[in-house]
């Protein structure tokens, strides 16, 4: 019984984990604090270019091979990689805009979020975000 | 005194320009671009019109290749340059599709020099091959008979208002009339009518063509994201128009004309659906011959979409009415068509794009007088894009 009870409890964090198994990171200057994942996909996609206080948006994005990218993309975008890829592809070429720089790991992400005012990332959830400030989503 | 302001508007406008620029901004650069390749096959009827030799029925091979670069050395300012290739382009000038750079001041200006793609129908600017789901464009597009495709010259544009925008651009310079310029591997996108009929065509005597002057300018209106609307002029200060001999048939004489056209297009986001209509107007005049001859294209289309994420199927529904044969004594003899399309686009993978179409022209409905050569056809694409 108890190997069972074990059992379900590691199938509940799973589940937990994989739910939210992302941090949104900004610098910790950003006076913003919560943000809705419809937002976030607005600053991440550019169609939302500034904060409250006039600054810059600056989204960081990381390589399309990574993890957490494709957690990140299927939770705040609701869409694949692959359609986020088009749509950028579709923003070249018809010079509306370009796609988000990319980083290959969270640690480069965290390091270029500390040192831009603007920049907002996103890092895996067992991240260490000391030096960024957490964003709290709101659902 | 004179030289003074000079430089004091000068230095101005450098204090300006490098007050927008960011000291953590760092150079990007962009590469994208694609190969589409295409199976096709059409069962139109084997003998033309007015006796040019026919198009093939069966075509395999490259369709058209892209590739585009961005370079943005400041975060204000692009340089952007697009080359396409098909088997049909002339020469370079057809190649390179849009070469510029332009500079953002703010949101609401932005100024540019250089080539640009015409930015009237959204369809023109979005022509490459992934981005739509069909491998055929709209005629009203491909046709370029109401619009050239591209402009070179000088371009202002700028938007205003954020869930309600306001869109606006103008573009001045030279333009290459393109007319019914041939697509795929037999011919027949872009040419529908098989043989080309008549109209302000160079490409119809063989020539290259020559430059002309022309504008156009669009205002549109964002709804948030339910929608657009776009109001669209393009004027052509420098055209012409061919006259066909009433006896013989044969060309006549080039006149200068000139072309104003109207359009108007409207983009609805409903769900998963995309609702695409366009609906434009063009008259031509010629501005030295005695007596002033005239015509008057017209052509619309409307297109449903919906985006099943990997799978996209749509239709489409057209008429256009552009292929006209005016002659030295006055009379015309015009071709419009109808098609309906259908098909589905199937990208499993971002890299890779699968297309299958059927469209179904129709010309014999509109004939008052029927020409035993012309009749209604079947066209079937397949088409593979890989794109990077």
């Amino acid at each position: 019984m108890r190997k069972y009870i074990f059992l379900l409890m590691i199938l509940v964090i799973g589940i937990t984990v994989n739910a939210q198994g992302y941090k949104v990171i900004v610098n910790q200057s950003n006076s913003t604090s919560t943000l809705s994942e419809d937002e976030i996909s607005k600053l991440f996609l550019k169609k939302n270019t500034k904060w409250a206080d006039g600054k810059t948006v600056d989204p960081i994005d990381q390589v399309a091979s990574s993890g957490v990218r494709k957690v990140f993309t299927d939770g705040v975008h609701k869409k694949s990689i692959s359609a986020i890829k088009s749509y950028w592809q579709q923003a070249i070429f018809a010079g509306i805009g370009t796609p988000p720089l990319e980083k290959s790991d969270d640690d480069e992400v965290i390091k270029y979020v500390s040192q831009n005012a603007g920049a907002i990332g996103y890092v895996s959830a067992s991240a260490n975000t000391s030096g960024v400030k957490e964003l709290k989503i709101s659902r | 005194m004179k030289k003074k302001i000079s430089f004091f508007l000068l230095f101005l406008m450098l204090h300006y320009m490098n007050s927008f620029a960011q000291d953590e901004w760092k150079p990007q650069t962009h590469f994208t671009g694609y190969i589409n390749s295409i199976i096709e096959y059409s069962d139109h009827s084997s003998t033309s019109v007015i006796g040019v030799p026919t198009v093939k029925h069966r075509g395999i091979g490259l369709a058209q290749a892209g590739f585009l670069a961005t370079y943005k050395p400041l975060e204000k300012l692009e340089i952007k340059s697009t080359l396409v290739y098909s088997p049909w382009v002339r020469s370079l000038h057809d190649v390179v599709v849009e070469t510029f750079g332009q500079y953002t001041f703010n949101k609401g200006f932005k100024l540019g020099a250089g080539k640009f793609l015409t930015p009237l129908s959204p369809s023109n600017l979005y022509y490459y091959a992934p981005l739509n789901p069909s491998g055929v464009l709209p005629m009203v597009v491909s046709h370029h008979m109401f619009f050239p495709q591209s402009i070179s010259g000088i371009q202002i544009a700028g938007s205003l208002g954020e869930n309600l925008r306001l869109n606006y651009n103008a573009t001045y310079g030279n333009y290459y009339i393109t007319d019914h310029l041939e697509g795929g591997i037999i011919g027949i996108q872009g040419q529908e009518e098989i043989a080309q009929y008549a109209g302000h065509y160079e490409v119809y005597e063989g020539n290259i063509p020559k430059s002309y002057l022309g504008g156009s300018g669009r205002l549109s209106f964002d709804f948030k994201e339910i929608g657009t609307l776009g109001l669209n002029i393009f004027e052509g200060t420098e055209s012409n128009l061919v006259l066909l001999d009433a006896t013989t048939g044969n060309v006549s004489s080039l006149e200068e004309a000139k072309q104003r056209s109207l359009g108007v297009d409207l983009h609805l986001n409903i769900q998963k659906f995309k609702l695409n209509a366009e609906y434009w107007n063009a008259d031509l005049k010629t501005t030295k011959s005695t007596p002033i001859y005239s015509l008057t294209y017209k052509g619309y289309y409307t297109e449903l979409t919906y985006d099943g994420g990997a799978f996209k199927p749509w239709m489409r529904y057209e008429y256009i009415e552009d292929a006209k044969a005016l002659f030295t004594d006055g009379s015309l003899v015009s071709l419009p068509m109808t098609t309906y399309s259908g098909g589905i686009a199937f990208r499993p993978i971002y890299e890779t794009i699968f297309k299958l179409e059927y469209r179904r022209i129709m010309v014999e409905e509109h004939q008052k007088t029927p020409l035993p050569n012309f009749k209604d056809y079947n066209y079937y694409l397949f088409s593979f894009v890989f794109s990077f």
